[in-house]
């Protein structure tokens, strides 16, 4: 549930990046924190966690506007996966309000995709969070490492594999490219928002 | 004082607390108010940044800045109060911004880089190989003044207590730290250490007349203790319900076997096979089955599987308790070990509510001497895997 900051006059909706390690959850924080640049509030945090680094920025989002008279801004989090990172996880998942399940292409990741998505399922039911009842977008990172010839999974397959129950968009992309990535950013704002009118009434 | 935020951190984590100071833009001191620390740390807020903060424990010579401020992550236990005040005083010399100080020291609390202040930790110790071993030291909350009547300073290795010896007095450390240390055949070995707040001297020496001390207390530098009020203590004890009496008596005969356990283990002599005959698992270790009984009938032996192999900790009797204790962690079963008993084992149910009410009611010293025993067994039950584990080694 967002928070609601009545100084600032701002309602503070949290959307957090999850996936395996070295998937490209940070890769795309990054982009957006560049190609957004005008939107971003503050600067871009980093906390050096093992395997992947803890990324977190503020975002304000264009062409929204008000609700009831407050400004929306958006807390952008990645969270470690490491299972010892207990502390960070609690808060940053804790009152989430959107999630991108960034999964990794590559062949060889497939199993670490999917234990990744049941541990967001576990994660989130500990918080009191449904997987099913909260927004959320998968992309279907790394596809330009075909170029490269790697061997990666057909779309299908990861559908098949991540979003056969879930059923929620899916698109693929290349972060380190910038492909994919706003699409993605885009499509969870607006699923995130539309969530809260419902749960507000708005 | 008065103040204008104040809370449990058990409820809402620091996290938490630094976000919401912060997105509200307040100006102040919030301060982290833990029982094992005699001092508050102290964030100082200016306009919802977080500009210093202090924490008096800190080793390093300056206790202020950032690195006071990612040290107080580790005070998981304890409250928090805000209050809004003037801080033009304090030195702004925190520049990191307050989102990458929060995530920082989570990441630090998880990877190990803070200590979490609690009643354990593991101090590095050289002993006198010139080794480094790891002594658990298990301290205390700091306890009310009012129970203590006198004061006793000791110094460096001199003997408080000896085993074997009589005696019903009850010390709490006010400062310093003493040994635990049991009598062996190949000479003394030491246990665990006990810092403030810890106590010395068993509630058995209220409860019975059996006065007779199961270690040798030493001191490890100068200590200073404080004699409690044992009249005073015998009579709270006297006011808990049989039910409960039982269960201190039962904890305090497990941190004595648990005791001998490692004694037996640094000794090599386990006798596990002897110990396990006639025996079949009635309870697996880590059952999340909460439930809490006390034994009637049969012979009971807690083990724990490892990746070493076996370990028995400790025999109980009937009038014993086992399962989860409601109201402390002791370490061993259901968790971290299964339990094992005769054919004729019979055990009755018992209603944790009932205790942990009983618990809560309790004065807080009999609390934290209670919290004592427990952290005492459970790090004794860590010594004697840390034996096997090195013997397996040998």
């Amino acid at each position: 549930m967002a928070n609601i900051n009545f100084k600032s006059k701002e309602i503070e909706v949290k959307i957090v990046y999850y996936g395996p390690g070295r998937c490209g959850k940070t890769t795309n924080l990054e982009k957006i924190h560049e190609i957004f640049r005008k939107n971003v509030t503050g600067e871009m945090v980093s906390a050096q966690t093992e395997g992947d680094r803890t990324l977190f920025f503020d975002f304000l989002p264009m062409g929204i506007g008000k609700v009831k008279g407050y400004d929306v801004r958006v807390q952008l989090y990645t969270v470690p996966g490491q299972v010892k990172y207990i502390s960070t996880r609690k808060m940053v998942l804790r009152e989430v309000d959107g999630v991108v399940f960034v999964a990794d292409s590559l062949t060889v990741r497939r199993e670490k995709n999917m234990l990744s998505l049941k541990d967001l399922q576990k994660n989130l039911k500990e918080y009191g969070l449904s997987i099913l009842k909260t927004p959320l977008v998968l992309q279907y990172n790394k596809r330009d490492l075909a170029d490269e010839g790697l061997p990666i999974m057909p779309i299908k397959k990861m559908d098949r594999d991540l979003n056969r129950q879930l059923k929620v968009p899916a698109y693929p992309g290349s972060a380190i490219k910038g492909d994919g990535v706003k699409k993605t950013l885009q499509t969870i704002i607006k699923l995130t928002l539309k969530s809260m009118k419902e749960q507000l009434n708005w | 004082m008065s103040f204008d935020l104040a809370g449990d951190l058990n409820f809402i984590s620091i996290g938490d607390v630094l976000q919401f100071i912060g997105s509200n833009g307040c100006t102040g001191a919030l301060k982290i108010i833990s029982k094992y620390a005699e001092k508050p740390g102290i964030f100082y807020f200016d306009k919802g940044t977080i500009i210093n903060a202090d924490n008096y424990l800190l080793k390093t010579k300056d206790k202020t800045g950032l690195e006071a401020a990612f040290s107080l992550f580790g005070w998981l236990d304890g409250q928090f109060e805000f209050v809004s005040q003037e801080v033009a005083k304090i030195e702004p010399v925190i520049k990191m911004n307050r989102m990458g100080i929060i995530l920082d020291g989570l990441r630090m609390v998880d990877d190990g880089e803070v200590e979490k202040l609690g009643p354990v930790n593991f101090e590095e110790e050289s002993d006198s190989n010139g080794k480094v071993s790891n002594i658990p030291v298990v301290r205390g909350p700091l306890i009310d003044y009012m129970y203590v009547v006198s004061e006793e300073e000791f110094f460096d290795e001199q003997i408080i207590i000896d085993e074997n010896s009589h005696g019903n007095w009850i010390w709490t450390i006010l400062d310093g730290a003493v040994d635990v240390i049991k009598e062996t055949e190949q000479g003394p070995l030491p246990i665990l250490r006990l810092s403030e707040g810890a106590f010395i001297g068993s509630l058995s020496s209220v409860a019975s007349n059996k006065k007779k001390r199961s270690a040798t207390i030493k001191a490890v530098n100068q200590v200073h203790l404080g004699i409690l009020d044992v009249t005073r203590i015998g009579e709270e004890y006297s006011a808990l319900s049989s039910e409960f009496k039982g269960i201190l008596l039962s904890m305090i005969r497990r941190r004595q076997i648990i005791t001998n356990s490692v004694a037996e283990q640094f000794l090599q002599k386990d006798n596990f096979k002897k110990k396990m005959t006639g025996k079949k698992s009635v309870m697996k270790q880590g059952n999340k089955d909460d439930k809490f009984f006390i034994i009637k009938k049969g012979e009971v032996s807690i083990v724990q599987k490892n990746n070493i192999g076996h370990l028995h900790f400790v025999d109980l009797k009937p009038g014993d308790f086992i399962g989860q204790f409601p109201f402390i962690d002791l370490g061993q079963e259901p968790h971290s070990a299964g339990v094992f008993a005769t054919n004729d084992f019979a055990v009755t149910r018992l209603d944790q509510n009932k205790l942990q009410e009983e618990y809560s009611q309790m004065s807080s010293l009999l609390k934290s001497m209670i919290e004592t025993i427990g952290n005492s067994i459970a790090m004794t039950t860590w010594v004697a895997s840390d034996f096997q584990r090195k013997n397996k080694q040998k």
